[in-house]
């Protein structure tokens, strides 16, 4: 009995120095150290987890100016519907460090709140902020989202400058093959909405251009052929398209619906005007 | 040996707890859930982007739906109405949850004739296609909200 006694206090023993060690070593970092290294654990833990959110809360705890932390806590409550406690985190993150966070929370603004006067109202802010550098939240041209949102508002001349400005410059920079695919194809979206065809079928070739299975651009085509009395050549865009977009070539994301998102039916109706259109079997 | 159960007893527990205790997570309330309703398997709930259950086509089917039979709303009414519920393996669903926050995202309390809508809305959409994970079918969370501007329904999200 006493030697179990003493292996347990042995044991103890070894537990408290180094749980001690572990203090030292701790509590020698400063708050904003200690306040990464939270981060650092946390980031082992899938996303949302009680692990995760509690291993963030303690980053902000120990640091609460470390704005990527309340980003992060942030994230969760935002996708998962939540908005009054993501939105109040992402808040935080935005007052602390607006350069890094505004384009983000435009972004989330945009597409999955579909709030466009308040993305653009965080999009011009961090423009301004930024003079003469073309940011890109969530890695999107900021430029291009600003015109997304004109263009979810009906301000097809808003939307057709921010668009043309976010292809001109980035052409006039790295060069137009840095221009985003789905640009060009927003690009001609807005040229066909404002009733140009020319100017939209030039930018959906551009989109077929870079991207070759894009299927809506092919949509788009094929409803540009048909109005201008071009059905064969319609039909054979159409059946081109609708292959590709049942192959998953698409403007799509998990988390939310992209601004004129096209479906099968789209492909489907469009084809009852071709004599031979047949839906590819998948 | 006590000493080493406990620990890793504790840390086990702590571990079942970090993993089990979600954002977002939805249990089974006997006064508001429906009995025969239940989740395939109640601790493996994927949330919708990644299984990625589908109502018809999308969310232009699902819009439609919600718009095809709308309550009277007060002119004074605006803000984001979500409903988060469960779609099981089978395409069943169930254990609806309701928030709502203003236009500038803070919490208000749901509009009691919006959640009534939201609900027949939501009880009345059949052929979900359950979500995937790698082949096989699973329970998911799915998110529906509706952004209100003065009585004015904008869009359904996301």
């Amino acid at each position: 009995m006493k030697i179990v006694l003493r292996i347990l206090l042995g044991f103890l023993v070894l537990l408290g120095l180094l749980w001690g060690m572990w203090l030292q070593w701790y509590y020698q970092k400063d708050r904003s150290e200690r306040s990464a290294y939270w981060m650092a654990i946390q980031s082992r833990y899938v996303q949302g987890s009680g692990a995760e959110q509690f291993f963030t809360q303690w980053a902000i705890d120990n640091d609460p100016t470390n704005a990527e932390a309340w980003m992060q806590q942030s994230i969760a409550h935002n996708k998962r519907g939540d908005y009054a406690t993501g939105m109040a985190f992402l808040e935080k993150a935005v007052e602390l460090r607006p350069l890094e966070h505004l384009g983000y929370r435009g972004w989330v603004k945009l597409f999955m709140l579909r709030d466009y006067d308040g993305a653009l109202a965080d999009l011009h802010r961090l423009d301004q902020m930024t003079p003469g550098v073309a940011d890109a939240p969530w890695g999107e041209d900021i430029y291009f989202l600003l015109g997304l949102c004109h263009l979810q508002k009906d301000q097809l001349d808003s939307a057709r400058y921010w668009i043309d400005y976010s292809i001109e410059s980035t052409t006039a920079g790295p060069g137009e093959d840095w221009v985003d695919v789905a640009v060009f194809y927003y690009a001609g979206l807005v040229r066909f909405l404002r009733k140009e065809p020319a100017k939209a079928q030039m930018y959906f070739e551009k989109a077929i251009h870079y991207s070759r299975r894009f299927a809506e651009a092919y949509y788009y085509l094929a409803l540009l052929a048909m109005d201008r009395g071009a059905q064969d050549e319609a039909c054979q865009l159409l059946q081109k398209g609708e292959g590709f977009f049942l192959d998953g070539y698409r403007v799509q994301n998990p988390y939310f619906a992209y601004p004129y998102a096209l479906y099968p039916t789209d492909f489907r109706q469009l084809g009852e005007l071709c004599p031979a259109f047949e839906t590819p079997k998948k | 040996m006590v000493l080493i159960v406990l620990i890793a007893m504790l840390g086990s527990s702590c571990e079942y707890w970090f993993r089990k205790e979600r954002v977002g997570a939805i249990y089974y309330d006997p006064n508001t859930d429906r009995s025969d309703f239940q989740p395939c398997a109640a601790d493996q709930i994927t949330e919708y982007y990644r299984s990625l259950p589908q109502y018809k086509e999308g969310l232009r089917d699902l819009t439609s739906h919600f718009l095809r039979k709308t309550p009277m709303l007060s002119d004074t009414l605006s803000g984001y109405f979500t409903a988060r519920f469960i779609v099981n393996c089978e395409g069943a669903h169930g254990w609806y949850r309701f928030r709502a926050t203003d236009l500038q995202y803070q919490s208000i309390p749901f509009d009691p004739h919006v959640q009534t809508w939201m609900l027949e809305r939501c009880q009345s959409l059949d052929n979900w296609a359950p979500g995937q994970r790698e082949r096989k079918v699973v329970d998911s969370y799915v998110l529906i909200t509706v952004r209100i501007e003065n009585g004015t329904i904008k869009s359904i999200l996301p």
